[in-house]
């Protein structure tokens, strides 16, 4: 594998950055979709759920799980704030259409706490996506939660804080130890001015249309393999029963 | 699960002789060495799924599972397991691996989770179509196996955040699938 991963710290962190790309997929598949949110709460804490439609994802992590994970992750990949601060990043890329909405605080434990700092009302976003998002403001560490509605579909998601806690004020435990964790550079950079929206850049037509074009190629080449891309030739190729 | 790498073309040598998806010989923690104006050029370069190297991957994988017969190899096995979550994982980081590997590094690293999501997806079709029944906390299982196999051969200690991961509930899975399940696919 040293020839195909050249420099483990770089790789890990381009690993867990594409994080971003399984969230971002329409999943047609249980399956897939089961999956994909197991790397949402693994890599980012449950903090990119909303993002998926697992609207109220957030509340049934506890805040203490996530934020071990958050140091976990801070220690794996050392300069953590490279996972998620620029564009493309796991939470990185799922900012798009975000307007301001609030002041993420750099001082705050969380994220969800940094809501509750300035966001207070919902504000119209330019993708026509509401948001109304509020916060508790807890101790550091302590999970907030945010509240926007996307499209009328998609409402009331909680973040959990712990994974975007901060080096400079968190006191969370584990998260403030290592000095920041996935989110340091992402709560102290570009999201700082903008609140965040986590569906925005998961609705873009792009995004759509990239994974419809995925889901066909690989139908294509399902047929192309199989003869017929059906499901029940999954179980004839195996030669099991229709059920 | 020898079968099926050996169903995907490749050698069946002892572990010790083989490259696997995360090995670095000799390599500990994650060094912390800044990027050279190179990489992070290249890292402004998002891969996307359209990146033939991906896609090569995709079909590799489609074509080990149904033209080579590691699909019903692995559906048999399945069935036979007493741990399901175990083989499912065993068998998706092999098919991964071998991947991985024929690509010659190819594969850009930030496709390794879509494309570890993508053969678990396959592999839990296969699975549901044989009749083995994965819930979401399985996947999700199976999902965190592959994870901390992959940064384990990578030389990565791993014990915090399999203790972090073994923090959230496999309920938890579950609830957060049904939620989603509430969203329409094609939003």
């Amino acid at each position: 594998m040293s020839k195909v991963v050249k420099k483990v710290g770089r790789a890990v962190k381009k690993v867990v950055k594409g994080v971003g790309k399984v969230i971002k997929k329409v999943a047609s598949s249980k399956v897939f979709k089961a999956v994909a949110i197991a790397a949402a709460v693994y890599f980012t804490g449950g903090a990119a759920l909303g993002a998926m439609g697992a609207a109220s994802a957030g509340t049934s992590i506890a805040a203490g799980a996530a934020q071990g994970l958050g140091a976990a992750w801070g220690g794996i990949t050392g300069a953590a704030s490279a996972l998620i601060g620029g564009p493309g990043t796991v939470l990185g890329s799922l900012k798009a259409g975000l307007t301001a909405a609030g002041q993420v605080g750099a001082t705050t434990g969380g994220l969800g706490a940094a809501f509750s700092q300035g966001v207070t009302a919902a504000q119209a976003l330019s993708s026509g996506v509401s948001a109304a998002a509020t916060g508790a403001a807890g101790t550091a560490g302590a999970a907030g939660t945010g509240a926007w509605t996307v499209g009328g579909s998609l409402t009331a998601p909680t973040v959990n804080a712990p994974m975007m806690t901060t080096g400079a004020g968190a006191t969370g435990a584990g998260a403030g130890a290592t000095g920041g964790g996935l989110a340091k550079g992402m709560i102290g950079s570009a999201l700082v001015q903008g609140g965040m929206n986590l569906y925005g850049g998961y609705a873009t037509d792009k995004a759509e249309a990239a994974a419809e074009e995925q889901r066909q190629k690989n139908q294509a080449f399902r047929a192309e393999i199989l003869g017929v891309p059906t499901y029940a030739t999954r179980r004839e190729f195996m030669g099991l029963p229709e059920r | 699960m020898a079968i099926v790498a050996e169903q995907m073309g490749v050698s069946t040598a002892p572990p010790q002789q083989q490259q696997t998806m995360g090995s670095v010989p000799s390599q500990g923690m994650p060094a912390d060495e800044p990027e050279t104006e190179e990489e992070m050029l290249e890292d402004e370069q998002e891969a996307d799924v359209d990146d033939p190297n991906y896609q090569a991957a995709l079909q590799f994988v489609a074509d080990a599972l149904y033209r080579n017969d590691a699909a019903q190899s692995i559906a048999v096995r399945l069935r036979k397991t007493p741990d399901k979550v175990r083989a499912l994982a065993d068998a998706a980081y092999e098919i991964m691996s071998v991947a991985v590997e024929k690509l010659e590094g190819r594969l850009p690293e930030e496709l390794y989770v879509l494309f570890a999501a993508t053969v678990l997806e396959e592999l839990g079709d296969i699975a549901e179509a044989a009749g083995i029944d994965y819930s979401p906390a399985d996947l999700a299982e199976v999902f965190k196996q592959i994870v901390l196999r992959f940064l384990g051969e990578l030389g990565v200690n791993t014990s915090e955040l399999e203790t972090a991961m073994g923090q959230i509930t496999p309920e938890t899975f579950n609830k957060l699938s049904e939620q989603a399940g509430d969203i329409p696919d094609d939003r």
